[in-house]
């Protein structure tokens, strides 16, 4: 069963003259572990997709399905228990709770909706950190760390819950090139290493061959696919 | 609740500032109902405190026992009206006496012991038994006169024999004596043998009926007087509304103060701390949780002011207990705190709002986190 499968889906922001089309009817499937990198320039729909896909935003028209699972008709309630226990997400900016350390950024995800953060949680937490090249720094803040260190504990925070999707957005738009690349290797690596299915928004060209396959997004509408052009690390 | 006690503990100084605003807040509020509840009592605790169930005055004083003589054929009617159990007379003057060699005011209040005109409870010792004995109660702003001792007015020595709480006249200690030696003390002031009229009368109405209808019977048959049921004579007492009502306003611009001092402090706190309430949402935790964890903040911030003002004004009552004896009273206080707690949720309703308006998708755009 695939990861995620859209059908038809359609976005549209405004009423009468003042619509825009976000995503025009949209099909796009991603198997599990895959690995799909979206591409497109600014305002064509790729953060769009990428909410929808998170139920994070809510389509027009047309089905999202997560692990055979119809998430358009999702209430909030439902949708947020979605996004906690089904989808990992980092975000394009340094997404991190300023006043939690490292090791509670991870764990918080499993602080709400009624669970406990138990010895179990607070070891994955820390192998995850370890993983992540973080074991050091767990108890250090958000401003204690640079800004590669924050995208690999967002990193560690989506997979925090073992995910079947992980949803990334522009992960290297505020890393330097060797930074990027760091953080590019990692999430390729925790990712194929998991078994997880994942789409990578971006307009870096630097990020391109770290995907299984290349689409393209333009004015809402996704272009044929394309194998991935590169192979990493 | 692991988020709310995680920022408490990173934002240390700024919680325990609100807490400590808080605090101080309270102990203005606890300080001044102590002080304003030793003031009403020592004005209404005579009458307050008294055994009997009606009250009644000359129509001319308007209610004010200072105002009050009671013509000696008043006693035998309403002693003879129906559903009166007893009558006492109460003769209240005010007399400078002695004490261990020191002057003081001394407010006589001369009645039959064993009849209404006495504190319906005693603290400790007994009752006047006769000439020469009297039952002492100070307000909590005299120094306490204790059994044993001796207070001399207009040449009589009275001994007390008893104590009373919160049974004192005008503020003043009050000093409960027979209606005979009330008259001697008021003659030996005169210099004549004047006619001593008491100020009041005290009626105990038979078993089963209401002293409200009692005391509007006494005084449609009667002509010449006002009675009144006991509770409805204490709110009568001149100065007491006043009283109340002023320490009423500071009560409730103390209550605002609260309300808006933790209001603003939690919105901006939730203004402040936006992006992270948005990543929150985004990541999947439900508006609930967020919101309780506010909750859980204000309950724990206010809360924590509370004790700390509840105990500190606890101890500086008893640092001051010489100058005005005021104390917590524990159903008000545990009132005003639940009170101020309460209003601290309330006042949050602005950040829990904000809250509940935040929008997950924020998270997505560039910049927001």
């Amino acid at each position: 069963m695939p990861a995620l499968e859209m059908s038809q889906v359609r976005k549209v922001y405004g009423a009468d003259d003042q619509q825009v089309v976000a995503l025009n009817d949209v099909d796009l499937t991603v198997d599990d572990d895959e690995m799909l990198i979206l591409v497109g320039p600014s305002g064509s729909g790729k953060t769009t997709l990428l909410t929808v896909a998170g139920a994070l935003l809510r389509p027009t028209s047309g089905s999202v399905k997560v692990g055979g699972v119809e998430i358009t008709d999702l209430d909030d309630k439902e949708a947020a228990r979605f996004r906690r226990d089904q989808v990992g997400f980092v975000f394009q900016s340094v997404n991190l709770v300023p006043f939690l350390t490292a090791r509670e950024n991870l764990l918080v995800v499993r602080q709400f909706g009624g669970s406990k953060i138990d010895g179990a949680a607070k070891k994955r937490a820390d192998q995850l950190l370890d993983e992540l090249g973080l074991g050091g720094r767990g108890d250090n803040l958000p401003s204690q760390l640079s800004g590669g260190q924050k995208q690999r504990v967002a990193i560690g925070r989506a997979l925090m819950n073992e995910p079947p999707l992980v949803l990334v957005d522009e992960p290297t738009s505020a890393l330097d090139s060797e930074l990027g690349k760091q953080v590019m290797d990692l999430l390729r690596s925790e990712i194929k290493g998991r078994g997880v299915a994942a789409i990578i928004v971006t307009h870096d060209d630097r990020v391109l061959g770290y995907g299984d396959r290349q689409v393209q997004m333009v004015d809402g509408v996704l272009s044929s696919a394309a194998p991935a052009t590169a192979t990493t690390t | 609740m692991y988020v709310a006690f995680k920022e408490i503990r990173r934002s240390l100084g700024r919680f325990t500032l609100l807490s400590l605003a808080v605090a101080l807040l309270v102990i203005l509020l606890l300080f001044f109902q102590a002080v304003a509840g030793t003031l009403t009592s020592g004005l209404t605790g005579g009458l307050e405190s008294s055994s009997a169930d009606v009250l009644v005055y000359d129509v001319r004083a308007r209610l004010n026992p200072a105002n009050s003589l009671i013509p000696a054929p008043v006693i035998t009617q309403v002693s003879e009206s129906p559903d009166v159990a007893a009558v006492s007379p109460i003769g209240l003057s005010v007399f400078t006496g002695t004490t261990d060699g020191d002057e003081i005011d001394v407010q006589l209040v001369g009645g039959d012991p064993t009849g209404p005109s006495v504190p319906a409870e005693i603290a400790d010792g007994r009752l006047p038994q006769g000439p020469g004995e009297g039952l002492f109660s100070g307000s909590g702003f005299d120094n306490p006169i204790e059994i044993g001792q001796t207070v001399s007015v207009e040449g009589i020595d009275f001994e007390v024999v008893g104590t009373a709480d919160d049974a004192a006249f005008n503020l003043l200690p009050t000093l409960y004596v027979t209606f005979e030696d009330f008259t001697s003390a008021s003659q030996n002031r005169a210099g004549i043998p004047i006619e001593v009229a008491p100020s009041l009368l005290g009626v105990i109405v038979v078993d089963g009926a209401d002293p409200a209808e009692v005391a509007e019977q006494l005084t449609q048959s009667i002509v010449g007087i006002e009675a009144l049921e006991r509770p409805a004579a204490v709110d009568a007492l001149p100065g007491v509304g006043q009283i109340t009502q002023s320490f009423n306003i500071l009560y409730v611009l103390l209550y605002i103060v609260v309300a808006i001092v933790t209001g603003v402090f939690f919105l901006i706190l939730t203004v402040q701390k936006q992006d992270a309430l948005v990543l929150l949402r985004a990541i999947g935790t439900g508006s609930r949780d967020v919101v309780t964890s506010v909750l859980i903040q204000v309950l724990v911030v206010v809360g924590a002011g509370a004790v700390i003002g509840t105990v500190v004004t606890a101890g500086l009552l008893q640092l001051t207990r010489d100058v005005f004896g005021a104390s917590l009273d524990s159903t008000t206080t545990t009132l005003s705190v639940a009170a101020i707690v309460v209003l601290g949720l309330l006042a949050s309703v602005g950040a829990v709002r904000r809250v509940l308006a935040i929008d997950p998708m924020q998270a997505t755009r560039s910049g927001a986190i």
